[in-house]
């Protein structure tokens, strides 16, 4: 008899005990795996973002800056509308507004990034730096937010690159 | 046993009013711990232990004082962590078992069943569940952070108490690896190595719980933000400040050491500074932000030519170049079409403007303010000798460790990598700055000192963010965010709205929308925050709950029916 | 009085007092049978009281003060009648809702105050308590509110500020020049200006400092530069009432419509260097000026605390569009000359009608016209209603008749006459004596009183009852005295009346002193803002402290009566600790149930079930000790003695958990910080303590004592 109660008392001290002391929920040093972010195209590196932009890269050759960026900005609901932000683009290249169908005429639809992606490619003098410089703008629509991919710099290098970026959009969140 | 003294003793009602007793003292005084000791502190050591240590005990004895109108300082970081603690009061942890070993105890030798007895008995048996249920969610569950802007997808969220070393390589094009060897134990440990690490061995030279990484071009920017605000962005002190970032760029090799820096901020004060035209007038739109263009687009260029015309070659002193601004403009009055009296006027007062600006730029004072400054920082030399980190924050600033919920720690380590005994050179991480990428074992990997991450099998994305005040007032009226919610193994995505009492819950985490205040806000800058809860054991507590609140029903009503009985049948 | 007669039928036990009772019995003398009625119709006089205060409210004077002072004003997020921004004001100003105009001179002159000022420096004092034939004049807040918008150079002669502290009068050079009120100095406005620098500058350092340090001195400091500044922000939040501005809104509005239409013209004169006229311009600008410095919102504290008067044009369609006069008047000159710049034309100015109202009552105020002023008053409400104001119209008629019939302030004084009575009925060996009666019956108004008032504020504010301190004190009262008025009705002993009454009133009185500071009905922040959790966790866990007190007033009850007086008997003393006993198990259950409840709150809410904050942790001191209280019981560690002093400490448990983590400033819970209000409880705290040293004597001390020691042992 004498002996049950005992035992009684030790499975729950020592129960509680154990309890107490061995599972801590400090982190510990510990290894796992994580699904990989796709990696942005050889030679780009990230750069300080300006304004909304979400993430900005510097297209690099080695060691050499080519003076492209990639950047990409999400906005809220249509971010302003396809117009405006065209034009902005368009303003940046010291270029004109235009609208309606003269803009429709400009875009280019990129059906791999589904039906309402458009894609925008201008030439312009950059109203900044006074040099030249092209923009290949892609703007997509994903469930209520608007997805602005930006990459300029100077015509000659844009068009090695654009490939690179254009494969990258493809899964650049 | 049952007649044995310490069965008794165990089983006593006097031992449930002793410890209940107790508890109310550790309740209290853990309370008034809080606002010295931060409340998890306050909770670890009071609640979450077996003993309360002396200090701890001091700390809650403090604020009581002081509600008694004495003053007593509040104990620092240092302080409290005191390793000479000694125990002298039952902690939360030891009362609980004792109540649970009383309770099972009497219950064990004393229990008979009647149906009078139910309701005690389910009383008991939900205060068991509660206790019992309080102790497996300190160990079980796990809080932490999810911090989204307009945009952002992220699938993990920080923990707001832990950092980790990280060390993130790529495994295959699917997956990455992440190594992670938390903050705790580099502050602990000198040298550090695990099975899990391979054949990565860390040698921590120094660990700082909350520190900011300097060098010269930081220390400057934080010269500038001490400055008064009247002063602003184009005062005089400010513009000393920048020259010298660039003046402190092109040095090479950097100064090394504090000593160094110093020397480097005299060889400033001693440098001549000349300007180009453009230079001088660029300082005027610094200071008069957009307001100043038009003037002085239309005369730069102007006056460079005029300058060049009157054959003075290369940047000038400002008391030159105002000179000869004068002169341009008296040229200007003698032209065939002068420019309109306005506009002379306006010409004039902004050279003098300039000029009485640039005479203020006094470089000796700024010089003796900065160094006072800097010796006022006491740097730390941060050990490290390689990576991109250490070669632009060459000292550490240590700042006094935060205990409270509100403000985070922000560590800094210097620590040496050794990869199959070969040391890699010793690196400076900081939680405030981003990864760098260090070749470990001939994979390229992405190292950083940051928040303890979790990883959840979501990414979730912030669509839009609500947060509405009553009009007229700084109180928040709403909060809600509405979120992409996409599952990694890629099924089908949603968009969920998680507000006030309705958070998300994915696969047995919990997204609640954290309600921040106005100022938080604005601090952090319209971006929404969720606190992810990962707790197996939440159903414990209400079912513990509903136990004990039927048990004392019970009771009570029986009391009320005996007694209306009674008062009838009198 | 089925019950009263069980009673009796069982007193025969008790040999000693039970014929003296038998004969004095009013329902057993014929000669009493007039009489024995009176409870009822004291009663009738109460009931009389408060049927009055429902009678709608009128102006006493001709000028309409009444209907004025329910055009609704947004402040703190809702819409409210003018008369609660009124009486809320003075109240955080002179910590009364009417302005005394009349009072003594030091030589006992009775007059006007100001009069008397110009003659007496010092020394002057409000109406004293003897003075039973005077009845001074009095401003209603809502008259002195008229007053601060439209004649402030009056409203600044008023004597309102209130000083607590002696030496800050001292300090101000003011000692001894306010008027006095049982040794509290009020003074005007106009003799405070020459020190609001040096009071801002001083409460400017005092903020900095953590509240619990302050001292009483620094406190009144604080509270004196707050209240002027309030006071400052109404006086120019209709018109711009600033030195050197001269004429009222409705001068300032017709000289802006003359000058502003050409001013477009006149200013493109200017540019181009032709003749214009100057001072046509510079008017507008003098005008302007007052009006922009009133729009302004840059500091964070007047943008997070702005008094819109200008309500929405089209109210349907844009309920939320109000505007403090200064904006509105700002915009509409600015878009008037927007568009005459745009086209160059010349356009007429209008301004919201809402503006040419008050301007109008303002006109016809200062030139005391009464009738124009309640023809302006008219139109306006006709306009509003056109205007699609109608629901928040009615919305802050009903807050205005609330205001008015004032139920606590009404029940706060019923509680009073009923604890007196309660006390008498003690005093009479008799038993069902009149005074208990009346007592019962007077608590029972009360508490309908006190119940309407709490439906009231529920339907005004869409809310469950308890929403932020000052309705739980409200809530809390409620509670203990539905318990004690049971109690009660049970015993007819006086003891339930006494308690009911003594606990409704002193909680009142705290909701009373929590008024002070700000509005009753503020608005919820978001974390709180969940009618299911406030219905469910908050009444519950209020009713739990409810009941903790009233087991602690009927402990007081039971030591007090027995150490002091002769008239416990054993019979009394058992059922008193039967009654400590029952309530504390209610309190149990009801704190148990609502701690819980708020875990599971916490949990829905961020995931945490428990997380030890400040105020968690008091109310689980409350369910701690109410369970230590019934173990201690069980165990027979303490008898009737024992039981009482324990849940006397009941008592300030429930008040550290209820105020004090308040004041400590830790934690998610602590809304509600007064450092001052510390000292209160300290001596709440003090006083429990001595009445339990008091029932820790032995009962040979205690005047009662032998009839207790009769039978039952002395443990404690």
């Amino acid at each position: 008899m004498h002996r049950r109660h005992y035992k009684f008392f030790n499975v729950i001290l020592l129960g509680c005990c154990f309890g107490f002391f061995t599972a801590c929920n400090k982190p510990q040093i510990e290894a796992y795996g994580i699904p990989a972010e796709p990696p942005p195209p050889e030679g780009w590196v990230e750069m300080q973002t300006i304004g909304p932009e979400k993430i900005r890269y510097g297209v690099f050759e080695g060691d050499d800056y080519t003076g492209i960026t990639a950047t990409v900005t999400v906005l809220e609901g249509d971010g302003g509308g396809l117009e405006p932000n065209i034009n902005r683009w368009r303003g940046q290249l010291g270029l004109g507004k235009i609208e309606g169908a003269d803009l429709n005429a400009t875009l280019e639809e990129v059906p791999s990034l589904g039906k309402d992606a458009r894609m925008v490619d201008v030439n312009g003098t950059s109203v900044r730096s006074f040099r030249e410089s092209r923009t290949v703008g892609v703007i997509v629509p994903r469930t209520e937010l608007t997805w602005f991919y930006k990459f300029s710099g100077p015509p000659a290098n844009l068009e090695v690159h654009k490939a690179d970026f254009l494969d990258f959009i493809q899964h650049w969140q | 046993m049952r007649n044995t003294k310490l069965f008794k003793a165990l089983t006593s009602l006097k031992l449930t009013v002793t410890t209940l007793s107790l508890s109310m003292v550790v309740v209290f005084l853990g309370t008034m711990a809080q606002e010295n000791m931060g409340l998890k502190m306050a909770v670890d050591r009071y609640f979450k232990s077996f003993f309360i240590d002396h200090i701890a005990i001091e700390a809650a004895w403090n604020k009581t004082t002081q509600l008694f109108g004495s003053q007593p300082d509040p104990l620092t970081p240092e302080e409290l962590r005191n390793a000479k603690r000694w125990p002298v009061f039952p902690g939360g942890y030891l009362l609980g078992t004792v109540l649970l070993v009383n309770l099972l105890s009497a219950y064990y030798a004393r229990f008979k069943w009647t149906w009078s007895k139910l309701g005690i008995l389910a009383t008991h048996v939900g205060i068991v569940m509660l206790l019992v249920g309080q102790l497996l969610t300190d160990l079980l569950s796990v809080e932490s952070f999810l911090s989204l802007r307009v945009g952002d997808r992220k699938n993990y969220s920080e923990s707001f108490d832990y950092t980790e070393l990280a060390f993130v390589s790529s495994l295959n094009s699917k997956s990455n690896q992440v190594m992670s060897v938390p903050g705790w134990k580099l502050r602990q440990d000198k040298k550090i190595a695990d099975p899990t690490l391979g054949n990565l061995e860390l040698k921590v030279n120094q660990y700082w719980v909350n520190g900011v990484p300097q060098g010269p071009r930081s220390l400057a920017d934080a010269f500038k933000m001490r400055q008064p605000s009247h002063h602003g962005e184009d005062s005089p002190a400010a513009m000393a400040v920048d020259e010298f970032k660039a003046f402190a760029r092109d040095q090479d090799p950097p100064p090394r050491t504090v000593k160094d820096l110093k020397a480097l901020i005299d060889d400033f004060g001693r440098v001549d500074r000349r300007l180009t035209a453009a230079e001088w007038l660029g300082i005027y739109q610094n200071q008069r932000g957009q307001g100043g263009d038009f003037v002085i687009r239309m005369i730069t260029g102007q006056i460079a030519e005029f300058i060049a015309t009157r054959g003075k070659e290369g940047p000038l002193t400002p008391r030159e170049m105002a000179n000869e601004c004068r002169r341009f403009v008296e040229a200007l009055k003698h032209r065939e079409n002068p420019p309109d009296e306005n506009v002379l006027r306006n010409l004039t007062s902004l050279i003098n403007d300039v000029a009485a600006f640039c005479q203020q730029r006094d470089m000796t004072r700024f010089v003796r303010d900065f160094s006072a400054f800097v010796e006022d920082k006491k740097l730390q030399p941060s050990g490290a000798d390689s990576g991109l980190i250490a070669k632009r924050y060459p000292w550490v600033e240590e700042s006094p460790e935060s205990l409270s919920m509100d403000s985070r720690n922000l560590p800094v380590t210097s620590v040496e990598l050794v990869d199959n005994g070969k040391s890699l050179g010793t690196y400076l991480f900081s939680a405030r700055m981003i990864s760098q990428e260090i070749e470990i074992g001939g994979k390229d990997t992405k190292v950083s000192l940051r928040p303890k991450r979790h990883y959840h099998n979501l990414y979730m994305t912030l669509i839009k963010l609500q947060f509405e005040k009553y009009r007229g007032t700084d109180i928040p009226k709403n909060f809600e965010s509405r979120t992409l919610v996409e599952p990694s193994n890629g099924g089908a995505s949603r968009v969920v709205d998680i507000y006030m009492n309705h958070p998300l819950r994915y696969e047995g985490d919990t997204f609640y929308q954290y309600q921040m205040d106005s100022d938080q806000m604005r601090q952090a800058s319209r971006s929404s925050a969720f606190q992810v809860v990962e707790n197996p054991n939440w159903l414990t507590p209400y079912l513990g709950c509903l136990i004990v609140a039927f048990g004392l029903v019970y009771q009570f009503m029986a009391h009320l029916v005996g007694f209306v009985k009674k008062r009838k049948a009198a | 009085m089925s019950q009263k007669k069980k009673k009796q039928s069982r007193k025969p036990a008790k040999p000693d007092n039970s014929p003296a009772e038998k004969r004095e019995n009013p329902e057993d003398s014929p000669q009493h049978n007039v009489l024995r009625h009176w409870p009822w119709a004291f009663f009738a006089l109460a009931l009389l009281y408060v049927i009055g205060g429902l009678m709608p409210p009128k102006s006493r004077v001709e000028l309409d003060h009444v209907e004025w002072g329910k055009f609704p004003v947004l402040k703190g997020g809702r819409t409210k009648p003018v008369d609660s921004l009124a009486r809320n004001t003075l109240r955080k100003i002179s910590h009364r809702e009417v302005v005394p105009l009349e009072g003594n001179a030091p030589n006992g002159e009775w007059g006007n105050l100001i009069e008397l000022k110009e003659k007496h420096p010092e020394g002057m004092y409000y109406r004293r308590w003897y003075q039973f034939g005077k009845r001074p004049k009095k401003l209603q807040a809502t008259q002195w509110l008229l007053e601060l918008f439209y004649q402030p150079e009056i409203a600044d002669q008023r004597f309102i500020f209130r000083v607590d502290h002696p030496d800050l009068a001292g300090e101000l050079n003011l000692n001894r020049k306010g008027i006095d009120l049982s040794g509290i100095q009020f003074f005007s406005f106009r003799q405070l200006q020459p020190s609001l620098g040096l009071l801002s500058e001083k409460s400017g350092k005092i903020s900095q400092k953590n509240p619990m340090q302050r001292d009483p001195h620094e406190n009144a400091t604080y509270k004196l530069a707050e209240a002027l500044h309030t006071y400052m922000k109404m006086r120019v939040s209709l018109q711009a009432n600033f030195p050197n501005i001269e004429g009222g809104l409705k001068d300032h509005l017709d000289a802006l419509k003359e000058v502003v239409p050409n001013a477009a013209e006149e200013s493109r004169k200017a540019s181009a260097g032709e003749e214009h006229n100057q001072d046509q311009l510079k008017r507008i600008e003098s005008i302007m000026r007052p009006y922009a410095a009133m729009a302004d919102d840059s500091s964070p504290r007047e943008k997070s605390d702005k008094i819109m008067i200008v309500p929405p044009m089209e109210a349907n369609k844009n309920p939320d569009d109000w505007h403090k006069v200064g904006e509105s008047v700002l915009n509409s000159v600015r878009s008037n000359m927007q568009a005459e710049a745009e086209d160059n034309s010349t356009r007429a100015l209008t301004f919201h009608p809402a503006l040419e109202f008050y301007g109008r009552m303002g006109a016809a105020f200062t030139s005391n016209n009464p009738k124009s002023f309640n023809a302006a008053v008219v139109d306006y409400k006709e306009w509003l209603h056109k205007n699609h104001l109608g629901p928040e119209l009615a919305k802050v008629d009903k807050e205005h008749y609330f205001n008015h019939f004032g139920p606590f302030g009404k029940s706060k004084r019923l509680y009073v006459i009923a604890l007196v009575l309660a006390c008498l009925s003690w005093l009479s060996i008799k038993k069902g004596n009149g005074a208990g009666s009346a007592a019962f019956y007077l608590v029972g108004l009360a508490f309908v009183i006190h119940t309407t008032g709490i439906m009231f504020r529920m339907w005004l504010e869409g809310r469950p009852p308890v929403t932020n301190l000052y309705s739980s004190a409200i809530f809390v009262g409620w509670g203990a005295v539905i318990l004690g008025w049971l109690l009660e009705r049970m015993y007819r002993n006086g003891i339930g009346s006494f308690v009911a009454s003594i606990i409704g009133f002193c909680t009142l009185l705290i909701a009373d002193k929590l008024a002070m500071e700000k509005d009753t009905m503020e608005m919820m922040r978001a974390v709180l803002d969940t009618n299911f959790w406030l219905a469910t966790h908050v009444v519950i866990i209020s009713l739990g402290y409810a009941a903790t007190f009233l087991a602690g007033f009927l402990a007081i009850v039971y030591i007090l009566r027995g150490t002091l007086t002769k008239s416990m008997s054993q019979e009394i003393g058992q059922s008193l600790c039967k009654l400590i006993y029952g309530t504390v198990c209610f309190a149990t259950l009801f704190s148990f149930v609502g701690t819980v409840l708020g875990g599971i709150w916490a949990d829905q809410s961020w995931g945490r079930f428990w997380g030890w904050d400040a105020k968690e942790n008091g109310a689980l001191l409350i369910v701690i000790w109410n369970a230590i209280i019934l173990h201690c019981r069980w165990g027979g560690f303490v008898k009737d003695r024992g039981l009482a002093a324990l849940a006397i400490v009941g008592n300030i448990v429930t008040a550290w958990s209820w105020f004090g983590v308040n004041m400590l400033g830790i934690g998610l819970h602590s809304y509600g910080f007064m450092g001052a209000a510390f000292n209160a409880l300290k001596w709440f705290a003090i006083s429990q303590l001595v009445i339990v040293a008091a029932g820790c004597l032995p009962l040979q001390y205690w005047a009662s004592g032998k009839q207790l020691t009769g039978k039952t042992d002395s443990a404690a």
